[in-house]
This record gives C-alpha cells, sequence and structure tokens, in this order.
C-alpha cells in the first residue's frame, strides 16, 4: 500500500567526505542501497507497511569512478538507524515545508561526532533536524576496508503537515515514520559524486561535502487545519520583524486585520478582519494557547475579547484561519479564527529581564524564564506597564503573567496553561471632529466636564486550562482540554456629552452620559475529541474521522448605569444575571485520494441555552400602578444551529495548491436580548473562499483568495448605549494577496493586501422609534475598510563576529499598515490610516540595546471613528445632527529596552 | 507623505467605480425667512378689527427630523440651524438666514423655538439667544391697533415663549405632529431650499379687545372706571370724583387703566397669554421647500 497525501518527507541527502580527503565512492551511484533504519522513534508508530517503502527503503549511495577504487577506495557511510526529526510542534498547523542542511562529522565508528546547521530554516525547524541527526547511526565510510571519519551533507525537507489540534496540542503529534531511504531525484544536487575530506572546519563548503541522496518519509495522521487559501501562519520571525506596543499589536500581521486600542489601555483592541467590523471580538474566535478568549454575552460587546495579556516576547506564531471551514472553528469564528501559539525557541530560552522606558513617561518591565532544559512550550513571563499615555487621561498600569508547562507521559502529552492579568486605566473618550477643527479641544485632549474627566476602565482576568493528547497505535489520537475563566470588567465612557434621560427619575435628565458598564464571568469548559487512524480500502484513497465536543459554562453579572459627578447614579440601565450553556459537536471526514487530492467534509451543530434575570424587567413607571406588580423579569430561551463545512484541495504540482472551501458559521445571541422561550436566534455567517496557494520551500510563500461571506444578523456600535445593537444582514465580497519571503538567512519580508466590498442587505425598516435608521439597503457597511494592507521588514544577523570573545548582533524592522478611508453612517468617510514602525536592537554576548519607534511620520491619525448625535457643550443649543467622532491614535513615541539574558 | 494620495486615490477609485456606496450623504439647506404683507386691518376676535404696525418673531434654532412626529423622536435630526434670527412678519420679502446642515432622506416633521431654547443641563436657566435679546428679551413683539367700540386702541404686546414642561427639557417649544407634519426629500448637494413663512394674523386671533374697553360707572371698590372714551376717577365708596376725555389728548380709555397713549402688555396679559398661545399652539408657519434645478 503506497502513502500518498497526508504524508509528511523528509527528504534526507547525505554527502560523504573522508578524512583523508580522498576521492569518495557512494553506493548512490553504483544503485547499491544502504542499510534500511534499524530504529524508528518510539513515539512515531509507523503507519505503513514495511512493504510500502520496499523499493527505496535503503540507502542509495552514489557511485564512484572506479579507476579512483585503487588503491583505497573510498565508500561513503550507510545509514544504520535514522531517527525522524520532530515536525517543530508550533508548525503543524503550518504551510512551510523547508530545508534544512546540515553538515554530519561522523567519527570512525559511525557516530555522529557534530552537527552543524549549514542552511537553516528558522531555529525550530533547525532545532528538530539537529536533534534527529545527532541520533542518527552509520556504517562509517571506509578507505578500503578501514573505517574512517567523514563528514556527510544531510538536506531534511520538511514536508507540509497537517493539524489534529491546536498547535500547542500538536506537537505531542509526531510523524509516523516510514523508515524508508531513497535515491535522491536525478538532475539533483545529491547526485553529485561525493568527496570524502578530513572534517577540518565545521561547516564545509560544498566542494567539500557534496550530497548523496537519502530520502525519509514520514507519514502523519495530523489533521488539516488550513482548509482555505485563507488560512495563514505569521511565524515569529515576522512578528518579530516590526517593533510591537504589545503582543496584541501582532495582530496587525495577519492578512486583513487592522486592530487599535482606540478607548484606552484596560479595553481591548477594536479589529477588523477581512471586511468585518469585529468591534472587541464579536465576529473572530481569539484563543491564546488553546484557551477561548471571547466572552459571550459581555455586557461591553458580544463576543468581548481582551488580548492585552499576550506578551511579546512568548508569542511564537499567530495562525489565522479566515471564512469558517474547520469544524472545530466554534461560536464567534463569523470572519475567521485567530490563535496565538505560546512559547519561547530553543535560542531564546533562559533568564530574560528587559526593561523598556521611552515616551509619556512609560515605563515596561519584563522577566521572562525559560529553562532550557525544557520544551519549547515550558516558559513563566511576567510584563508589568506603567505609562502617563499620550495627550490628556491616558494613564494607566496593567500587569500580565503567563506560566505554561509541558511534560510527556508515555503516549501522553500533557501541559498547562495560566493567565494572569489586569489593567486600569484612565480613558480620554472620544472627540467631536467639529470641536477638534474649530479649537474648541485638542486632538489628544478629552473634554473637561467631570463625566469626561471622570472615564476610566479596569479589566482584571485569569485564564487556566490542562490540555492533553495521546497517539495511539495504528494513527489514531485524540486529547482533551479543561479550562476555567474569571473576569471582571468596569468601564465608565461617555461618549455622547449630555443627551441623556433618566428612566428612573422621570424629569432627570443632562446629568452627563457617563455610562457605567460592569460585568463579571465566571467560565468554565472543557473539549474533546477523536481522531481514527486510517481506512485505507484502495491503494489510493485514505480515510479518517475526527469526531469531537466542546462546552462551556458562564456565569454573569452585568450592569450598567449612569453616572454624574461624584459617582451618584442617576439612572439604570441594565441589572441582570446570566447563565449560559454552550455545547458543540462537530465530525470530520478526510478523504486523500492520491497525493494529488484532499477532500475534507464536515458538520457542526451547537445549542445554546441562557436563562437570565433580567432585575430591571417589567420596569415602566409611567404606564402601571407601581404596586401591580414587582419589578424583574427572569426568562429563559435557548436554540440550536447546525452546518456543514466542507473543502477541496489539489495539488497539480508540488508548489501549488489549489484550494475551494465553504462553511456555515455562527454567532451567539446576546443573551439580554432574548425573550422567553424565544428560539434563541443565532446569527449564521456563510463563507466561501476560492484560492491558490504557491509555496517555494520557505523561500516564498504567496496566497491569493478571493472569499464570499454571507452574515444574517450584523451589529453595530451603539453609542449611546456603549454597546452593539443589530443592524440586519449583510454581505462580503473580497480577496487577498499575501506573500512572504525569506530569500536570505538574514532577511524576512511579508505583505498583505486585502480588498472587501462589504453591504448591508437588510438594515432595520424606520419604525416610530427609530424613524431615521442610520443604515439603508445596500449600503456600504460603516466603519468597515474597503482595502486594508501590511508590510513587514526585517533583518537580523551578525555584525561582527568577535567584540572582545562575544559576537554583535543586529536586528531591523518596518512595519507599514494602511487602513483606506471608511465608510461612516450617513455617508461620511473616516480618514485613512497609514502607520510606519520601526526599531532596531543590537546585542552583545548576554546584553541588548533596542530602539523602537511608533508611528514614525507622527501621523495624526483616528484610531477609531463614530458618526452619532451628541452634545458635548451643555451651554450652547444642542446638537442633534449625527457628527463624526474619533479616538485619537497615538503620535510619534520612541521606547528603548535594555535587556539582560542568561 | 506618499502612502496618503496612493491610498486616496485607491479609495476614491473604488468610490468611483461604484464598489463604495453610501447612500445617505451630509448635504445643507439654504433657509430663508419671510413674513406676510398685511394691507389694512383683519378680523379679530369677535369681529374686533385689527391693523398691525409690527409683527417680529424670534425663530430658531429648527430641526427637520425624520419621524412623522418630531419631539422625543427627534434626538438625531435630519437637518438643523442653531441659531436664531428676528423676523419681520409683516415683509413678505424672503430673507436668506443661514445654512442648515442637513443629510439626504425625507423630512416628515420639525421642531423650532423662539429664540429662547430649553437646555436639559440646566433647565431652570434656557438660553437666550441675541436674536431674542434683541427684542428685549423676548420671542414675540407686536404692535398696532384694534378698533374697538369706536376706540382705536394702540398696543404692543411682547411674550418670551420656552420651554416650561417639566420631563421636556431641552426639547423645542414647538413640534410638529402626524396632522401638521411635512413630506419633503432633502436632496443631495445643497439642491433642496427651505423658505418658512410667518403669518402673524392668527397670532392675536384669541385676543380679547373687547375686554379691553367698557361702558361703565363708578362704583364701589373701583378705582378708575371708563365710560367709553371718558376715564372716570371714582372714590371708595364708589362716587364719581372725576371724569375727562381720552380722546382728547389722543389716548385712549382701557378697562382699569383709565386714558393711555398706547398699551403695553406683557406676556402674563389677556392679550399676551394669547399671543403665547397664537405663535406657539396657533397656525404655524408654512415651511415652503424649493429644489434647485
Amino acid at each position: 500500500m503506497a502513502l500518498f497525501a497526508a504524508c509528511i518527507c523528509t527528504s534526507t541527502t547525505a554527502a560523504a567526505q573522508d578524512l583523508d580527503g580522498g576521492p569518495a565512492r557512494t553506493e548512490a551511484d553504483s544503485g547499491v542501497p544502504s542499510e534500511p533504519p534499524s530504529e524508528v522513534d518510539s513515539d512515531v508508530p509507523t503507519e505503513a507497511p514495511p512493504s510500502e517503502g520496499a523499493p527505496d527503503s535503503r540507502a542509495a549511495p552514489a557511485e564512484s569512478e572506479p579507476e579512483e577504487e585503487s588503491p583505497a577506495a573510498l565508500t561513503p557511510p550507510h545509514i544504520v538507524r535514522a531517527v525522524p526529526p520532530e515536525y517543530p510542534a508550533a508548525r503543524l498547523s503550518g504551510l512551510a515545508h523547508p530545508t534544512v542542511v546540515v553538515i554530519v562529522t561522523l567519527d570512525a565508528e559511525g557516530r555522529v561526532a557534530d552537527a552543524q546547521v549549514e542552511h537553516g530554516a528558522g531555529e525550530d525547524f533547525d532545532d528538530a533536524a539537529l536533534r534527529a541527526v545527532r541520533e542518527w547511526r552509520f556504517d562509517p565510510a571506509r578507505r578500503g576496508e578501514t573505517p574512517t571519519a567523514s563528514r556527510i551533507r544531510i538536506a531534511i525537507h520538511f514536508e507540509l503537515p497537517s493539524f489534529d489540534l491546536p498547535t500547542s496540542e500538536a506537537e505531542h503529534i509526531g510523524p509516523t515514520f516510514d523508515a524508508r531511504v531513497q535515491r535522491p531525484p536525478p538532475g539533483r544536487a545529491e547526485d553529485a559524486p561525493p568527496e570524502v575530506s578530513e572534517p577540518t572546519h565545521p561547516t564545509p563548503s560544498e566542494d567539500e561535502a557534496p550530497e548523496v541522496g537519502v530520502t525519509a518519509r514520514v507519514e502523519s495522521e495530523t489533521r488539516v487545519e488550513d482548509r482555505g487559501a485563507g488560512s495563514f501562519e505569521i511565524d515569529r520571525d515576522i512578528l518579530a520583524a516590526a517593533p510591537r506596543r504589545e503582543g496584541a499589536d501582532m495582530l496587525l500581521s495577519v492578512p486583513g486585520v487592522f486592530a487599535a486600542r482606540a478607548e484606552g489601555l484596560a479595553i481591548g483592541h477594536r479589529i477588523n478582519l477581512r471586511g468585518f467590523d469585529a468591534e472587541h471580538g464579536q465576529d473572530v474566535e481569539l484563543r491564546v494557547g488553546g484557551l477561548p478568549v471571547n466572552l459571550p454575552s459581555h455586557i461591553h460587546g458580544q463576543g468581548y475579547a481582551d488580548v492585552g495579556f499576550l506578551i511579546p516576547d512568548v508569542v511564537q506564531r499567530v495562525r489565522a484561519t479566515e471564512g469558517v471551514y474547520d469544524p472545530r472553528q466554534s461560536d464567534f469564528a463569523v470572519a475567521g479564527t485567530i490563535d496565538f501559539d505560546l512559547g519561547v525557541a530553543r535560542a531564546e530560552r533562559g533568564f530574560r529581564a528587559a526593561s523598556s522606558y521611552g515616551a509619556f513617561n512609560t515605563f515596561q518591565q519584563l522577566l521572562l524564564w525559560a529553562p532550557e532544559s525544557e520544551r519549547e512550550a515550558t516558559f513563566g513571563a511576567v510584563q508589568y506597564e506603567h505609562t502617563e499615555g499620550f495627550g490628556q487621561r491616558r494613564g494607566g498600569d496593567r500587569i500580565s503573567a503567563l506560566v505554561q508547562a509541558e511534560a510527556r507521559s508515555g503516549d501522553w502529552r500533557l501541559r498547562g496553561l495560566g493567565i494572569v492579568y489586569g489593567a486600569r486605566a484612565d480613558l480620554a473618550g472620544v472627540l467631536r471632529a467639529d470641536d477638534i477643527e474649530a479649537g474648541r479641544v485638542g486632538f489628544y485632549d478629552t473634554y473637561a466636564h467631570p463625566t469626561a474627566q471622570s472615564q476610566n476602565a479596569l479589566t482584571g482576568r485569569f485564564l487556566g486550562g490542562f490540555f492533553g493528547t495521546y497517539r495511539a497505535d495504528g494513527g489514531s489520537n485524540g486529547g482533551f482540554s479543561v479550562w476555567v475563566g474569571a473576569d471582571t470588567f468596569r468601564l465608565q465612557e461617555n461618549f455622547t456629552g449630555f443627551i441623556q434621560r433618566s428612566r428612573v427619575l422621570p424629569g432627570v435628565a443632562g446629568r452627563g452620559d457617563l455610562i457605567e458598564q460592569r460585568n463579571q464571568t465566571l467560565s468554565v469548559g472543557l473539549s474533546g475529541r477523536f481522531r481514527t487512524e486510517a481506512w485505507r480500502p484502495w491503494e489510493w484513497l485514505a480515510a479518517r474521522v475526527e469526531v469531537g465536543l466542546d462546552g462551556r459554562l458562564d456565569f454573569l453579572e452585568q450592569g450598567q448605569s449612569l453616572l454624574a459627578r461624584r459617582n451618584e447614579t442617576w439612572d439604570q440601565r441594565v441589572d441582570a444575571s446570566v447563565f449560559g450553556t454552550q455545547g458543540g459537536l462537530f465530525a470530520d471526514l478526510e478523504l486523500r485520494l492520491t497525493r494529488h487530492l484532499r477532500i475534507n467534509g464536515g458538520v457542526r451543530g451547537a445549542l445554546l441555552l441562557y436563562e437570565v434575570d433580567d432585575r430591571l424587567g417589567n420596569f415602566a413607571p409611567d404606564f402601571r400602578p407601581r404596586d401591580s406588580f414587582i419589578m424583574g423579569f427572569r426568562r429563559s430561551a435557548g436554540g440550536a444551529t447546525v452546518g456543514p463545512r466542507v473543502s477541496a484541495e489539489v495539488k497539480p504540482l508540488e508548489w501549488l495548491s489549489l484550494r475551494a472551501a465553504y462553511g456555515q458559521g455562527y454567532r451567539s445571541p446576546q443573551a439580554r436580548t432574548l425573550e422567553d422561550g424565544e428560539r434563541a436566534p443565532f446569527t449564521t455567517v456563510q463563507s466561501g473562499d476560492l484560492g491558490a496557494v504557491f509555496e517555494f520551500d520557505r523561500v516564498l510563500r504567496v496566497a491569493v483568495t478571493g472569499y464570499w461571506t454571507e452574515l444574517s444578523d450584523d451589529v453595530a456600535f451603539e453609542p449611546r448605549e456603549g454597546r452593539l445593537e443589530r443592524i440586519g444582514a449583510s454581505r462580503r465580497l473580497g480577496a487577498v494577496l499575501y506573500a512572504q519571503a525569506r530569500p536570505l538567512d538574514w532577511l524576512v519580508g511579508a505583505v498583505s493586501v486585502t480588498y472587501v466590498n462589504a453591504e448591508l442587505l437588510e438594515p432595520p425598516p424606520a419604525t416610530a422609534d427609530n424613524p431615521q435608521p442610520p443604515f439603508e439597503p445596500g449600503q456600504n457597511l460603516p466603519y468597515v475598510p474597503p482595502v486594508v494592507l501590511r508590510a513587514d521588514v526585517g533583518v537580523r544577523g551578525t555584525l561582527v563576529e568577535d567584540v572582545l570573545g562575544e559576537s554583535l548582533r543586529g536586528r531591523l524592522g518596518v512595519g507599514y499598515s494602511l487602513l483606506s478611508p471608511r465608510p461612516l453612517p450617513y455617508g461620511g468617510f473616516a480618514e485613512p490610516i497609514h502607520l510606519f514602525d520601526a526599531g532596531g536592537s543590537l546585542a552583545w554576548g548576554p546584553v541588548d540595546l533596542g530602539v523602537s519607534v511608533f508611528n514614525l511620520l507622527d501621523t495624526r491619525f483616528a484610531a477609531y471613528e463614530f458618526l452619532f448625535t451628541s452634545n458635548w457643550d451643555p451651554e450652547a443649543i444642542p446638537a442633534r445632527l449625527p457628527a463624526r467622532h474619533l479616538a485619537a491614535g497615538a503620535p510619534f513615541s520612541l521606547m528603548v529596552t535594555l535587556g539582560l539574558s542568561t | 507623505m506618499r502612502a496618503k494620495p496612493i491610498a486616496l486615490a485607491l479609495c476614491l477609485g473604488l468610490s468611483a467605480s461604484g464598489c463604495i456606496d453610501t447612500l445617505t450623504e451630509s448635504t445643507s439647506i439654504e433657509l430663508a425667512v419671510q413674513g406676510t404683507r398685511v394691507d389694512g386691518a383683519f378680523e379679530g376676535r369677535d369681529g374686533v378689527p385689527i391693523s398691525l404696525e409690527r409683527a417680529h418673531i424670534v425663530f430658531g434654532p429648527v430641526y427637520l427630523c425624520a419621524g412623522f412626529t418630531a419631539g422625543n423622536l427627534c434626538d438625531e435630526s435630519l437637518a438643523e440651524w442653531r441659531g436664531a434670527v428676528v423676523v419681520d412678519a409683516l415683509s413678505a420679502e424672503p430673507t436668506a438666514v443661514a445654512s442648515m446642515d442637513a443629510l439626504t432622506g425625507t423630512a416628515r416633521s420639525y421642531m423650532y423655538d423662539f429664540g429662547i431654547a430649553s437646555r436639559l443641563t440646566t433647565p431652570e436657566m434656557p438660553l437666550v439667544t441675541p436674536a431674542a435679546e434683541s427684542l428685549g428679551p423676548a420671542s414675540a413683539v407686536v404692535s398696532g391697533r384694534a378698533e374697538v367700540e369706536g376706540q382705536s386702541i394702540p398696543f404692543t404686546v411682547s411674550v418670551r415663549v420656552e420651554q416650561t414642561g417639566a420631563v421636556e427639557q431641552g426639547v423645542p417649544v414647538v413640534r410638529s405632529g402626524e396632522s401638521d407634519g411635512i413630506e419633503q426629500e432633502i436632496l443631495p448637494d445643497g439642491q433642496t431650499r427651505l423658505r418658512v413663512r410667518f403669518d402673524p394674523r392668527p397670532w392675536l386671533a384669541t385676543a380679547n379687545f373687547r375686554a379691553l374697553v367698557e361702558d361703565a360707572a363708578c362704583e364701589a371698590g373701583r378705582d378708575v372706571v371708563c365710560a367709553g372714551a371718558v376715564e372716570q376717577t371714582c372714590a371708595p365708596d364708589g362716587a364719581l370724583v372725576a371724569s375727562r376725555e381720552c380722546d382728547a389728548n389722543g389716548q385712549v380709555c382701557v378697562r382699569e387703566r383709565g386714558c393711555v397713549d398706547r398699551l403695553e402688555l406683557g406676556a402674563e396679559s389677556q392679550l399676551g397669554r394669547a399671543l403665547r398661545s397664537g405663535v406657539e399652539a396657533g397656525a404655524r408657519p408654512e415651511f415652503v421647500f424649493e429644489v434647485s434645478p
């Protein structure tokens, strides 16, 4: 039975030089196979029967020239045991299948005396390759009959694997190793006659160590996670190219994403993704290390997700699945899913302390400990930040601690992750654009009214999870996770100035629209899944099925009030408890028909149940006698949704992948909006992607995709209530172009361009209560930028090999973001945003000194714009016409970082 | 910066290609006011001929709304002018006032004040516009003559019209309902013009000028009575003390006041209440929309 599509191929090509430097003879040339591998990693059971690789399960040594055999013909070393390299865990989601070239020095007994990377593909791949080859055993090279030391070049090719778990879990699933050794394909460098030489240099030149070909083929039972062409993995080298104010800013490098902390330090980013104004996460499923971040039915917005706890130094990569094509994608995966993988690469492990100081009296302190003896996923980090903030009322403090540990036990890989985060900040709020233009208020200022000067926010969060994955013989695998989360959120923000009237106290009005929102959530959840081993009725077909479940319980306490100066409450809008239960089931069938075609078809269903204790329900003081009932409205509601998710991939060429995908996703409702017994209305989304991925090893990867999504019920920000309100169905048509390039070892770059036409289909009609709805059928969705562009470029390398015994290393990087003008309600357009960030650092021994510059051109920009009615001059005749409001983005700022690493 | 014009060009290109459609647009409305030329006298209550010499009213701020009824349902307006102007309601000549900020859409109602606006934050201290200040401060000042019982009574009435309802603080005084609403499409590019035409004649429709005159004789408890155009001064016991012909001095005899050159009345007078009622709840000005070609 042949192995096909699902294989990871580890191509090992070897060249040999003996210590004497004499001419080499390889068995590859003579057609004599090498010894088959005698040992494989016990963690990676062989899925293919031995017969699969029979013809090529031996080394393919090169043939020597006959006239050079005497007087002492050199026979190159033979592989006798080949341990397969482990595909780096964090890359399992990935789209890369690079080649790492390793120079291996063998002693006269065939043991690996030294191994050095000659051509790397990133630290994790390099480490994986080195770890593997150090375990290899060889029949030594021989001059005549005498064993001799030699040096060979081994090119290890990592073929793109597939996922079966979030990366951090998937690391557990090592590839199944079909230990075969093949003759390299003709015409490749591996065919060149090898030479044997004395390993006088750690990394000999190619002339000294030509390659012979050895191919070891590995198959993984891991799953495909990049279903459509809109799946992207942004590795740490790209994420670290440009400076980041905080870990959450890494979102900027995801194609189609623009994220800005528009409201303040303690409030989550506002995120745009592929034409979705996802607000604080309502349309984007966000996960960190496998932990769900979105909070259902949050008072500040459905799916509220604040990833402010991320510490840049421990974010290994960001994976974005744009579209809804994977049955594992759950609530809020409307525009897609973004995963942050945590870990510390081997080269960066150890203890690190870094202090940063810069603009606006901002101070950051990082402490990071990643034991060198532990796996990449194991680390502990804490970061504290204090800032006075740019402009007025933007100061704040925050602290974030992340601890993750991973261990193996037999077939199990276990991982624990804990996150603690707290932040408090003053908020500047929003300003009317006409007030700025008239000079009544400065761009970076805030209004002088007490209810504007009282704006602030506090947030605290704990997330903890325990993850386990296992792999059984035969390739089946499974896993589980349990997690718990606690969140507290309090916001005081005034969007509209002085237009509110009390509903509780008739006749009381105009005391300032300082909205207080409170939300506390306690959540517990679990997940589990099982993936079968492959079923192979025919040689050209392999089928696997994965089934899984997930669920969560959420206990929410939330309230919304209006506050006046001295914190007097003068109106009460929300006082409620919510208990939500959510369960999901999914199944996913994977068919691989030859190595050129893959089809995935699955389904996901979800059930939601809510109980709401609305303590202000039935409040109607003007219409009912007060003694006829007791205020309050308790209710329950539930609903279910089921949707398909299918995808197909055709690989006509090794470097070309054509992909099509269709799926239906959903977003849960805001619980408080449900009536008693209401069939809980899910917001459903349909999406389709059609695209292609061109990939040339790790050097260049280009993805282009066109997409369509249709949403049953969109929402938009309602400033009078400071929360999201429904605005009806919407549709998006767009395209994404993304390119990653690593043309040189020291150079990396990525660029993405996303275009979308986002159209509102069925906004709510005018009613007596809302005679002038701001949205009309056919209009472009407000706040959605038609074009989003992002570019990251970074260079790094050794500047001077030896400065007082240590090398001097340098790094430079820039990032550029463009957000085109966004349509606003009532026809306005927000100004375009374009931002340059740049940074660089020098490292010498354990010390590094870096400079980061944000908003290099000091562009004055609005991090977010709104259009609504406000009145910020209580002495003047009130304005009732919707007006532009904006939240200022950060101006030019500079930070200097001094780090110490051991 | 180079990127900015590129981005703008890109987005303008998208807009021009029809890829971006925002439908509702910002626009403006040229606002003008005019009065009504009133030649000679017109009939007031009980057929009293009234001739006007002055009819000034303060108009503004004014809002156009999308709902069929204004008021609380006009928290967001479709057009607004937050100024105020003194309108000569006897001049038929339109006077350009201002350019209203507006959005395209259908206006179905309106609301406005008479130069004195209630503030949500300090209802006890309404905002008096300069226009209203120039009238006294007042919202309307009307002068004229009423021909009653053979006397031609010159009068001047001045009133403040302002929001008094506690639950309506911050809301303009006049809010149109479904019966007196409008239906006008507000077009882009300032194509829509609005002319508000006032007719002062109905303002005094409920004014009881006959109550100003009498043909009485002295009686106990009254100091002064009018016997037609003759002022009689009375003793406490009701005896006639003195009398004089008012018209001999070009004056009129007004009940309780006797001979006066001119009747000056405020908001609390019967005429003042009538005038306030007339401008606030009586016949509304005509909102005339015109569309530029």
